[in-house]
């Protein structure tokens, strides 16, 4: 997935800044040899290694092999040749020093800002030991025309080095710092949307969200003409255990209530909370037969869920009022039918599911 | 009869157990010892509509039951799917007046009989006008202090938590300041450094 990924952004992202850059580097060569501060052999000669080079890359980029590499541009393995390169002009052309320092600022500014620091530090060593080597040979075969001039270029090329990848450091740092500014925006927007539909205490859908869905889901049932049945359902007995165990006991009852009503109902069904203890269960394509047999499967699951003993009891109770959509009827008269259903469950013993008669 | 003053108004917005509803319509009666019963109908733009009940004890929530299932009375109890409740008292209420929306219409007769009955389920109103037959049953829900809340308890909440909060986060320590100032001075003066060397660098190749 990842290699077709990359394949499919080839080239122009991944080669574009590669190929511009060797395209610079042959630029400034030929100008050089036009102007004459280098020699056009040794021009035509870096513009045929350069162009060796970007060849190369190009060939391992259109492979899928550079994918499965941390470095997957080659970043690093480019500018270390481009620095062996710029190193053999060195040593070809003594005289034209001056534009190859010029040279090895513009790619030094350009790995400062795409590599990380051990990357940076190996490719500047590289840089380094090429030139010095470059230098020593050009001395020891007594080439060196200016001596003086030649090692103050490669410490100014190091303070350079030096500075550059410390003012890249301070850029990274700030990149790193907006990265890590975004990913907390996205996780406070993530959250705030979850929020927004979410009850933070059992993490079922908040009355807002539930009753949005039915809304939504009445007008679906009379658009399809299929059926749409809702329960209202009431948690029993939540005073009572607050009053014994405490809030703490009452949350973990809600929670507890919640995952088994959850686990009990399809994908397609909404469980929410109105509020309290009241949660609404929206059931989709399903008539009152189907949604009695829902509730009482609901009221099961809940039943087996156990409680610390209160006034004698030990597991969750659970009153469900159970109503079907009628043709035309918005969601308070629905609402309104299920909660009489609901009140007629509670009022006749709790821990039972009470629909309307056919 | 004028209205007497109750702590809602018609349209006045409260919050009842946490949904923001509205006053839509509300009626007022007067109980044998002169005590005012208000009740308030109130109502969302979505969600079944409730009936609350204001009186010198607090506010109850009256639920009521289905039209086609009605609890069952006979003498001084009522049944409810078998479930017992015995008469705990008689409240003969008194029409003061009427405003705003009220389901079924206006009341028909200025006097309501209201009887509280009492199980191990709950509590249970049966209600009927004299002279006339029907009888209307609820379920009662004695409500707390904090599930009945105008707009202006509301806002006082929030208002007295925004202040907690600031005070909470006046208490907090503030973060080190970001030492960008030196860096920046180390990184300018690294700069200058570095072009001199690199000026230097460039001209000494000059013959």
């Amino acid at each position: 997935m990842a290699a077709d990924t990359t394949t499919s952004s080839f080239p122009p992202r991944r080669s574009l800044l590669g190929i511009g850059g060797v395209a610079a580097l042959a630029l400034v060569l030929a100008l050089g040899a036009v102007l004459e501060p280098i020699d056009a052999e040794v021009a035509a000669e870096g513009c045929a290694a350069l162009v060796l080079l970007a060849t190369l890359c190009y060939g391992l980029l259109r492979t899928p092999f550079g994918a499965r590499l941390t470095d997957a541009n080659f970043i690093a393995a480019q500018l270390g040749a481009t620095y062996l390169v710029l190193a053999w002009i060195a040593f070809r052309l003594e005289a034209a020093l001056p534009a190859v320092t010029a040279l090895y600022l513009m790619t030094m500014l350009y790995g400062a800002l795409q590599l990380d620091r051990p990357r940076l530090a190996i490719v500047g060593a590289v840089a380094f030991v090429a030139h010095l080597t470059a230098l020593l040979v050009l001395r020891e075969s007594g080439h060196l025309v200016n001596p003086r001039a030649a090692w103050s270029q490669l410490g100014g090329l190091v303070l350079a080095y030096a500075w550059s990848a410390y003012a890249a450091g301070v850029v990274l740092r700030l990149r790193a710092r907006l990265a890590e500014a975004q990913r907390r925006l996205h996780d406070v927007g993530a959250e705030a949307r979850e929020r927004a539909t979410r009850d933070g205490l059992t993490q079922s859908f908040n009355r807002g969200y539930v009753i949005e869905a039915l809304e939504r889901e009445i007008a679906r049932a009379e658009r399809i003409g299929k059926p749409l049945s809702v329960a209202r359902v009431d948690l029993d007995w939540l005073g009572a255990l607050n009053e014994a165990h405490g809030h703490l006991a009452g949350d973990v009852a809600l929670r507890t209530f919640t995952q088994a009503a959850a686990g009990a109902l399809r994908d397609v069904d909404v469980l929410g909370r109105l509020g309290g203890k009241e949660f609404l269960i929206l059931m989709p394509d399903t008539d009152l037969s189907g949604a009695v047999v829902a509730a009482e499967r609901v009221r099961g699951a809940v039943a087996r869920e156990a409680v610390p003993e209160f006034e004698g009891r030990r597991n969750l109770s659970c009153t469900v009022g159970v109503a079907e959509h009628k043709k035309g009827e918005n969601a308070r008269l629905l609402l309104g039918r299920a909660e009489a259903h609901l009140n007629l469950g509670k009022a006749g013993g709790r821990g039972r599911v009470v629909a309307e008669k056919r | 009869m004028a209205l007497r003053p109750s702590k809602f108004k018609q349209d006045d917005g409260l919050s009842l157990i946490g949904r923001s509803v509205r006053v839509a319509g509300l009626i007022q009666y007067e109980d044998a010892a002169g005590q005012t019963v208000t009740r308030y109908f109130v109502a969302e733009p979505s969600g079944a509509p409730a009936l609350v009940e204001e009186t010198a004890a607090g506010f109850t929530l009256l639920g009521s039951f289905p039209g086609d299932a009605p609890p069952s009375a006979s003498g001084n109890s009522v049944s409810v799917m078998g479930e017992k409740y015995a008469l705990k008292g008689v409240r003969k209420l008194t029409l003061l007046g009427s405003a705003g929306q009220i389901p079924g219409g206006p009341p028909r007769s200025d006097l309501l009989l209201s009887g509280e009955f009492s199980g191990s389920m709950g509590a249970v109103l049966r209600e009927m006008v004299p002279g006339v037959g029907t009888q209307i049953f609820y379920l009662l829900r004695q409500l707390r202090a904090d599930d009945v809340l105008s707009n202006d308890e509301i806002a006082s909440r929030l208002e007295s938590g925004r202040r907690e909060a600031e005070t909470r986060g006046a208490a907090e320590p503030e973060e080190a300041p970001v030492q960008t100032k030196i860096q920046i001075a180390v990184l300018a003066a690294i700069a200058v450094l570095v072009i001199a060397a690199l000026a230097y660098a460039l001209t000494a190749g000059a013959p």
